[in-house]
């Protein structure tokens, strides 16, 4: 499959991988979650009408509160930059669509299910109450009612779901920016919206990371007993350390793309170039880099100590600064400038007067002895609601800016103005009171009676707010009708080179190649712009403008799949049913499903490759493997009928979803689908490696956040407990050291034949090839082996398990990633060992990459093992 | 804790039970002092920017068949600014502007650093006083839906009463009634809160396994409100005391110690009279 079907049909939709049409389904569904969120907060507003409030009860009033927050953070502010990223970012660098078209599509199907899935949750007896903090110990089972486990873990694991979403998202937009510039446009010529996305993407790649590694304790938590936040040694304090080494750059993350759309809008409107473009991107980076450093100053009143609390003070207050010079930069933008008041500048001035009180009582928290009174209160929900609510108002200004492109339509200006107008008092109606009240306690609807009137009004404004979005509704689309068409650009003063195409952009968004070498923007092989020369030195910063060796496009880009769609729905099916299962059942499914992959492997790969005898070889494998999981399912659970009847039906679900996952991923393994390198692009510094190449690594350093967390979570825990008595302490008789020294020798064993399974498969040597990847096979089968009987020993005979103590839940959790991640490893050692059997890696021009990627991400599942084996059998 | 032995020479540091800024104070300092800063750095910019959106606004009408208006011709531009034009490698206005910025940026940093002085200064007037001062000593344990305060004898009340123009130390934590200084093994005691007098501006959060502390000085007898500001579940919003403090003068204090028992008779005496300031 590889061409798109007319955008009028369902299909397309289903399967498009093309940039623009994902960044329209990203803002549509952005919406869809903006409007459920919405009325939640109406639902919040209408109980604070009165104090003691009577719509909600106590626990009804706290999952909507709680909901609101996860779905605007998450489900709308970021998908709504992001469907603008998706749509504009390659069409400004010059690029015809994103590096890993599939993995986007991906990414969009999953952000939608996992969003699904939240709003399944409170049909299951209830989402998360606790805000969307999430904080520890009201997080964990003992104090989720006991109606509600289910669709609190739901909730959970949905949040996890997003994580990949925008995991793959971020490595997929940093490998385009860094590796698909059109020749000539360093990495500081980039327009300052894509730029501003660069950093955001750069910050998610690690933060979210952090938040993926809570989830899946928490998760854990939920579904297997384990003691992360329950036991007072890890417990609030290890949540909150997580959460808020995550929560602070997400704050950024929601605020980047919306000030990088300020940026550009402010300079089209007031015709004027951005005043100290290079200062302003310097602060960008500045203010990037240092929330990392910022996060306790959501942990003033815990108990960390006076130095510490200081140096965050410190901090928090000074990165105050960089946006100090943004907000001058734009302001002296203005200055001398044609300002013209439309519609996208009103947003985007609006939205920086807002940001202006956001960030300035963002100060006032800083202050750690101010904040000792405003924790917990209504400033911190007035300042947070200026300055990420400002996003969402920038952003807005955004659409329309970009709406025209969009479309090949003009939006009505004076409907786009009443917006606006409505937009702004009714903001200011809604937030600024909570200022002026601000003692009331937030999340709190039995409030003092003298901030009655305070709190009635911001619900006027709440309300006026909420219709000034159905404006802007109305006037999109009716608009979409009108017949005001655009050229390439309605506007005055662009720059950038969205606006040198069409409105909306072909295909493949340029006639011609995109080309800046002669110094400004011109079109190889096809229309010049502005009859700029064709040919002339390439103007760059020391990077090799490359140059691919294929002249001309012999293959057809592909631009359809089925397969992120349907990868998705088995995750769909896996989070809405894994939080059904008692403890005995919950891995079972996962477990399963995998000699199910062994058997696609064959099914797919005979009808890809041809039908071999390696083929007939897993197909019967995975038979053998499924009878031995049945047996040893059987032994678990006291008999095979006995097992699977008193399986929940939402173990099914679980398992059917695993099963199509499966499927799907084996299908996108083996899809042909091919992806283009830009013949000319600006590399630096990524010069002389593959796209995927990078995008593995791009990868890998946020896996590297997720082990750095659970190990230094481990570290947090055993810090506490005191670093010798939790050894002492822990149930087991003994715990031998040699189990974890044999798995070492087998995993370096590993990497080494990994490293030689390539050299004999650039040599074409098939035998070799499949001899040492086949070893690799051995040596990890080793690995998993090994482990077994290790924990076998320490979990039956001993009795010490996940559940038993704190000791046991850092040990199986932390080593059991690290063998999830040796399983998956596996999984794709077995794809590549039948794609070599069949002779995949000789062809021409082929440098068997795939064996290098994997190469690279097996050395990494070693490298992790090396720090595990001291952390958890030496020290 | 309640010092006890013979009385200090005169030339010994001795702490003091009465502050002269107490936690009001500070605050109200504080908050005046960024509150008028803040406004005042708020109204200036937020004025600028819509006076300089004012100024340079350009009214003229749309160009034929285009929703926006004409690009003067660059020959004919004489406003001195440079102007983007499509296409173009982005270079920014060069040396022009860059100075107004480095100044303005120069102004906001010595904003920014007063206040984190200021603050910081405070922030050490308060710390220190926790830990210096001859104050009664409390613990605090906070569960759902309520807290237990605990005096130095021993014995635990429902409300926190203490004499007026003394420091209150408090030792905060959150625990399972019955359960605290013991938490199980592996079992949850209790969910994080937050301890909070808005009046007497004495905050610090509840949390389970931890102790944390805040102190207050009331100078002016009565009962205040103590009130929980982290959400601890579906009651949080009644978890609120509009008399969880009462303060009492010095004889009336007196009189109810000994009654509940909070301390031992001379131990009380001692210290009210060590700690009677000069009013």
């Amino acid at each position: 499959m590889g061409d798109l079907p007319p955008k009028s049909t369902v299909k397309r939709w289903l399967v498009t991988t093309n940039h623009k049409d994902i960044g329209v389904l990203y803002i549509l569904t952005s919406i869809f979650f903006l409007v459920v969120a919405g009325v939640l907060a109406l639902l919040i507003r209408l109980q604070m009408l009165e104090s003691g409030g009577t719509i909600l009860g106590g626990g009804e009033y706290n999952q909507v509160v709680t909901a609101h927050g996860l779905l605007m953070v998450f489900w709308f502010l970021s998908p709504f930059a992001f469907g603008l990223a998706n749509y504009l970012v390659p069409l400004q660098i010059g690029a015809d669509d994103l590096a890993f078209p599939r993995l986007n599509a991906m990414s969009y199907w999953l952000y939608l299910f996992s969003g699904l899935a939240m709003v399944v949750a409170f049909f299951q007896g209830g989402t998360h109450e606790g805000g969307w903090t999430l904080y520890a110990p009201l997080n964990v089972p003992n104090f989720v009612p006991r109606i509600a486990e289910m669709g609190e873990t739901t909730a959970v694991v949905g949040l996890a779901l997003f994580v990949v979403s925008v995991t793959l998202g971020s490595v997929n937009f940093l490998t385009t920016i860094y590796r698909m510039r059109a020749e000539g446009l360093r990495m500081r010529d980039i327009p300052l919206f894509s730029m501003s996305i660069l950093l955001t993407v750069w910050m998610m790649l690690f933060a979210f990371a952090a938040l993926l590694a809570a989830t899946i304790l928490l998760g854990s938590d939920h579904m297997l007993g384990t003691h992360y936040f329950t036991d007072i040694h890890g417990g609030s304090m290890l949540w909150t350390h997580l959460f808020w080494f995550f929560g602070h750059p997400e704050v950024y993350i929601v605020f980047f793309p919306a000030l990088g759309a300020m940026a550009e809008i402010i300079q089209t409107f007031s015709g004027r170039r951005i005043v100290g473009r290079k200062w302003f991107v310097i602060a960008m980076a500045l203010v990037a880099i240092q929330s990392f450093i910022v996060w306790m100053h959501h942990m003033f009143l815990t108990a960390i100590n006076l130095p510490i609390k200081t140096v965050f003070m410190v901090t928090t207050v000074g990165i105050s600064l960089p946006f100090d010079l943004m907000v001058f930069a734009l302001i002296y933008t203005m200055v001398k400038g044609r300002v013209r008041w439309k519609t996208p500048f009103l947003f985007a001035v609006g939205s920086l007067l807002i940001f202006i009180l956001g960030g300035i009582t963002g100060v006032f928290l800083g202050a750690i002895v101010l904040d000792y009174q405003f924790r917990g209160t209504y400033w911190v929900v007035a300042h947070f609601h200026y300055a990420m609510a400002s996003s969402a108002v920038a952003l807005v200004g955004a659409v329309y800016y970009w709406y025209p492109k969009m479309t090949g339509k003009m939006y009505n200006e004076f409907l786009g103005k009443a917006h606006f107008a409505l937009a702004f008092v009714g903001f200011n109606l809604l937030y600024f009171p909570m200022f002026v009240a601000w003692e009331s306690p937030r999340r709190v609807f039995d409030f003092q009676s003298g901030f009655s009137i305070w709190h009635q009004i911001a619900t006027v404004g709440g309300f006026l707010f909420a219709l000034s979005f159905l404006v802007m509704f109305y006037n999109l689309t009716k608009s979409l009708y009108s017949d005001r068409h655009v050229g390439d650009s309605p506007w005055a003063y662009v720059g950038s080179a969205e606006w040198a195409t069409t409105s909306p952009p072909p295909l493949e968004n340029f006639v011609g190649t995109p080309s800046f070498a002669s110094g400004r923007l011109n079109f190889i092989g096809g229309a010049e712009a502005d009859g700029g020369v064709a040919e002339s030195e390439p103007a760059t910063d020391g990077g090799v403008a490359a140059s691919t060796a294929t002249g001309g496009h012999d293959r057809h880009a592909d631009h359809a799949s089925w397969w992120p769609l349907l990868v998705s729905i088995g995750a769909l099916l896996v989070v809405v049913g894994i939080g059904g299962q008692a403890t005995s059942y919950v891995l079972w499914p996962f477990v399963f499903s995998l000699p199910f992959f062994v058997a696609f492997l064959g099914i797919q790969g005979a009808r890809r490759d041809g039908r071999a005898a390696i083929h007939n070889l897993y197909l019967l494998l995975s038979i053998l493997f499924f009878g031995g999981l049945l047996y040893v399912f059987s032994l678990h659970h006291g008999g095979l009928a006995e097992g699977f009847q008193n399986a929940s039906m939402t173990f099914y679900l679980t398992l059917t979803g695993a099963v199509i996952g499966m499927y799907a991923l084996v299908g996108m393994g083996y899809e042909s689908f091919h992806v283009p390198e830009p013949e000319l692009s600006e590399q630096w510094p990524f010069e002389g490696i593959t796209n995927t190449k990078l995008g593995m690594w791009m990868f890998l350093g946020s896996d590297i956040i997720l082990f750095g967390a659970l190990i230094g979570s481990y570290v947090f825990i055993r810090i506490q407990y005191g670093w010798v008595d939790f050894l002492h302490d822990a149930a087991y008789t003994h715990k031998a050291v040699w189990p974890g020294l044999v798995n070492t020798y087998a995993l370096l064993a590993s990497s080494f034949t990994v490293v030689l399974a390539l050299v004999y498969a650039r040599r074409g040597s098939r035998r070799g090839t499949l001899g040492f990847l086949g070893l690799t096979f051995v040596g990890s089968a080793l690995f998993l082996v090994n482990k077994s009987v290790e924990w076998t020993d320490l979990w039956l005979d001993q009795g010490w398990a996940y559940n038993t103590d704190i000791q046991g839940s850092v040990y199986y959790l932390t080593t059991g990633l690290h063998a999830a991640h040796v399983i998956v490893g596996m999984l794709i050692l077995l794809f590549l060992i039948a794609r070599a059997y069949t002779g995949a890696y000789w062809e021409e021009d082929e440098e068997a990459h795939s064996i290098e990627y994997f190469g690279l991400y097996w050395h990494f599942v070693d490298i992790v093992w090396l720090f595990l084996f001291p952390l958890f059998y030496i020290l | 804790m309640l010092p006890s032995g013979p009385p200090l020479s005169l030339f010994e540091a001795r702490t003091v039970a009465q502050v002269s800024r107490d936690q009001v104070d500070v605050f109200g300092d504080l908050f005046l002092g960024f509150l008028t800063l803040g406004t005042l750095v708020g109204v200036v910019v937020i004025s600028y920017i819509v006076y300089n959106a004012l100024k340079y606004r350009d009214d003229s009408p749309d160009a034929e068949g285009k929703y926006d208006v004409e690009e003067i011709d660059p020959a004919e531009d004489d406003a001195g600014v440079a102007r983007p034009q499509l296409g173009e490698i982005p270079t920014g206005t060069g040396k022009a502007g860059g100075k107004k910025l480095f100044v303005s940026f120069g102004i906001s940093a010595v904003i920014v650093l007063s206040l984190i002085t200021f603050a910081y200064v405070n922030l050490l007037h308060v710390e220190g006083t926790a830990d210096d001062a001859d104050a009664l000593d409390i613990g605090v344990e906070a569960n759902q839906y309520s807290y237990t305060y605990t005096y130095p004898s021993g014995e635990t009340s429902g409300t926190l009463v203490v004499p007026e123009d003394r420091v209150v130390a408090l030792n905060v934590t959150s625990c399972h009634p019955g359960e605290c200084g013991d938490p199980a093994e592996g079992g949850p005691v209790n969910v994080m809160h937050t301890w909070s007098s808005p009046d007497l501006r004495g905050s610090t959060d509840a949390i389970p396994g931890r102790y944390t502390q805040t102190w207050f000085q009331a100078s002016d007898p009565g009962t205040y409100r103590v009130e929980c500001r982290e959400l601890c579940g579906p009651q949080h919003s009644t978890m609120h005391f509009d008399e969880g403090i009462e303060v009492l003068p010095d004889d009336e204090f007196e009189d109810w110690c000994l009654e509940n028992g909070c301390m031992a008779e001379d131990e009380l005496g001692d210290w009210l009279n060590r700690t009677r300031g000069e009013n």
